[in-house]
């Protein structure tokens, strides 16, 4: 045997658990080799140091260091079994934990519902006000085009209906000037509530008005062509009439100012009144060079009717008889007015 | 020669007689039982990872996780057997852990000056009757430790168990888990690598 393979055995023969025949071979080969003897005699002496290491002892507060440790586990399942042990608690973990994340998640959509909901309800009121607003910026072009020659298309209606009549078949003629700007305002971005309040209140087409303000109405002052470059008004653009009393201040700028209150005051007495019967304002058109009120679409309780037209008798003339209310008995009713101005 | 096991001090009752108490809900056995075997139990542990601190953790784990268990104990091998095979697995899974390798890797060299995580050899600093037999005795200690820490894992428990702790080959075997041939290569490479390291420095 070499001495590679004796040094293999060197290990064992040491611990004394070589069977007899490889003993007697490296007994044999080390009385020979130098090289072996001396490799056995440090690999004696390194296990000889080995086994005379000075064991390293654990520190003194060994075991009151356990218990500690173990304290502290047992307060931790103290506190655990104080929570779930009454409870008597059966249910596997993973099931509750399933039942929990499927709350969670009922939950979280429920709010987002609500939470939609609200935002539609923020739109809603958003874009009725921006409808309102922007009024006369909306204005179809048809109507416009009919506007622009002599002002609101109602005017013409019942004078020169000849002219008209070319373009328009007779039967349809009176309800469709009135109706239209009404019905082309529909497919417009505008409001729910108020296309919703347009065609349910009202079951169909509104009652169409035309009046014809009497010059009284307006404070007598009324000047037929001091009407042009004035403002856009809205009803409650606080900037607009802020500008306005700053105008207000400015000798020359009377006339001008006095223009819009006195539409100004038209619609807050078209308000006064709608109101005080209990109805609503739905809409209003503006004339758009003008700036004059021109059309406003009002919805009243039906009883309130008959003294809604008196009202409006009081300030303008009705150019047809209002038409009477038919047998159903609905319990509002809407209306159209237009409105033209004296001396057009 | 095979060295025999050291045997614990007789001030304690057998390891079956403590066991059925603390198995029957006497933490007072417990105590007795950890007091008996702690010193052992600690270094083992400590030649294990080489760290005095860790080494303390370690042992007090493994004593946790042996009042844990000790319901489960069959004495179908003996207590110590069981405890040190606890010892192995917590220390194993105490060197793979990233926090003990950072460890190793930033502050082995602090580890052997012996102050910094605590004096592994009181008696050796303290009340040597002459310092220099002391200072030699403290530094080929070191040198040893040195060697001892730098084998690969599975080398050094084996030598630890032989040579240290002074295990029969069942008994590392039985502790290990490995057979018995394993561990008698290992052990012959595990003391050549310490025969060439220490190669007359000892």
């Amino acid at each position: 045997m070499d001495c590679s393979g004796i040094q293999e055995l060197l290990s064992e023969y040491i611990d004394g658990t070589l069977d007899a025949k490889s003993v007697q071979a490296v007994e044999e080969h080390i009385s020979a080799c130098q090289d072996c003897k001396e490799a056995l005699d440090s690999l004696n002496e390194v296990i000889k140091e080995l086994n005379a290491l000075e064991p390293v002892k654990a520190p003194a507060d060994f075991l009151e260091k356990i218990h500690q440790r173990m304290e502290s586990r047992s307060n931790f399942r103290r506190l655990f079994k104080t929570f779930f042990i009454p409870f008597k608690i059966k249910i596997p973990l993973q099931l509750a934990a399933a039942a929990f994340a499927s709350i969670l998640v009922v939950m979280v959509l429920n709010l987002q519902k609500s939470e939609y909901r609200k935002m539609q309800l923020l739109k809603i009121s958003n874009s009725q006000w921006l409808t309102e607003k922007s009024k006369t910026d909306h204005l179809s072009p048809e109507f416009e085009m009919k506007a622009k020659p002599s002002g609101p298309v109602v005017q013409k209606a019942p004078k020169s209906s000849s002219d008209i009549k070319q373009n328009l078949p007779p039967q349809s003629y009176r309800v469709k000037t009135f109706a239209r700007p009404s019905n082309q305002r529909k497919p417009e971005p505008s409001s729910p509530v108020l296309a919703a309040a347009r065609s349910s209140a009202g079951k169909g087409q509104p009652i169409a008005l035309a009046l014809v303000l009497k010059p009284v109405a307006l404070g007598g002052a009324y000047a037929p062509d001091a009407d042009m470059q004035t403002t856009t008004f809205a009803r409650s653009d606080k900037k607009t009439m802020e500008k306005e009393k700053s105008e207000k201040d400015v000798p020359g700028g009377k006339i001008e100012t006095g223009q819009k209150n006195r539409t100004d005051d038209l619609f807050l007495r078209m308000t006064h009144i709608t109101r005080s019967l209990k109805g609503k304002i739905l809409a209003k058109e503006y004339h758009k060079q003008s700036n004059r009120l021109v059309s406003i679409h009002v919805q009243i309780p039906a009883k309130n009717y008959a003294s809604y037209c008196k009202e409006l008798a009081r300030l303008a003339d009705f150019k047809i008889p209002p038409p009477a209310l038919s047998a159903e008995s609905l319990e509002t009713v809407n209306i159209l007015i237009n409105i033209a101005y004296p001396g057009q | 020669v095979n060295n025999p096991i050291k045997k614990p001090s007789h001030l304690f009752p057998r390891d079956t007689v403590l066991i059925k108490a603390v198995q029957a809900g006497d933490m007072a056995a417990f105590d007795k039982l950890v007091q008996k075997h702690k010193d052992r139990l600690f270094n083992l542990v400590y030649w294990f990872l080489g760290d005095y601190q860790e080494a303390n953790d370690c042992a007090q784990e493994t004593f946790i996780k042996v009042l844990k268990s000790i319901e489960k104990f069959r004495f179908e091998s003996a207590f110590s057997t069981w405890l040190y095979r606890i010892a192995v697995n917590t220390c194993k899974n105490r060197i793979k852990s990233s926090a003990y390798r950072w460890k190793k890797r930033t502050i082995s060299l602090e580890t052997f000056n012996g102050s910094k995580n605590g004096n592994p050899f009181p008696d050796i600093a303290n009340g040597s009757p002459t310092p220099v037999l002391a200072l030699e005795k403290k530094e080929r200690m070191m040198r040893i430790q040195k060697a001892i820490n730098s084998l690969p894992e599975e080398q050094n428990r084996v030598v630890v168990l032989r040579d240290i702790q002074g295990h029969s080959y069942q008994e590392i075997s039985d502790i290990t888990g490995l057979n018995p041939g394993t561990v008698k290569s290992r052990l012959a490479r595990a003391r050549l690598a310490l025969k060439n390291q220490l190669k007359g420095r000892i």
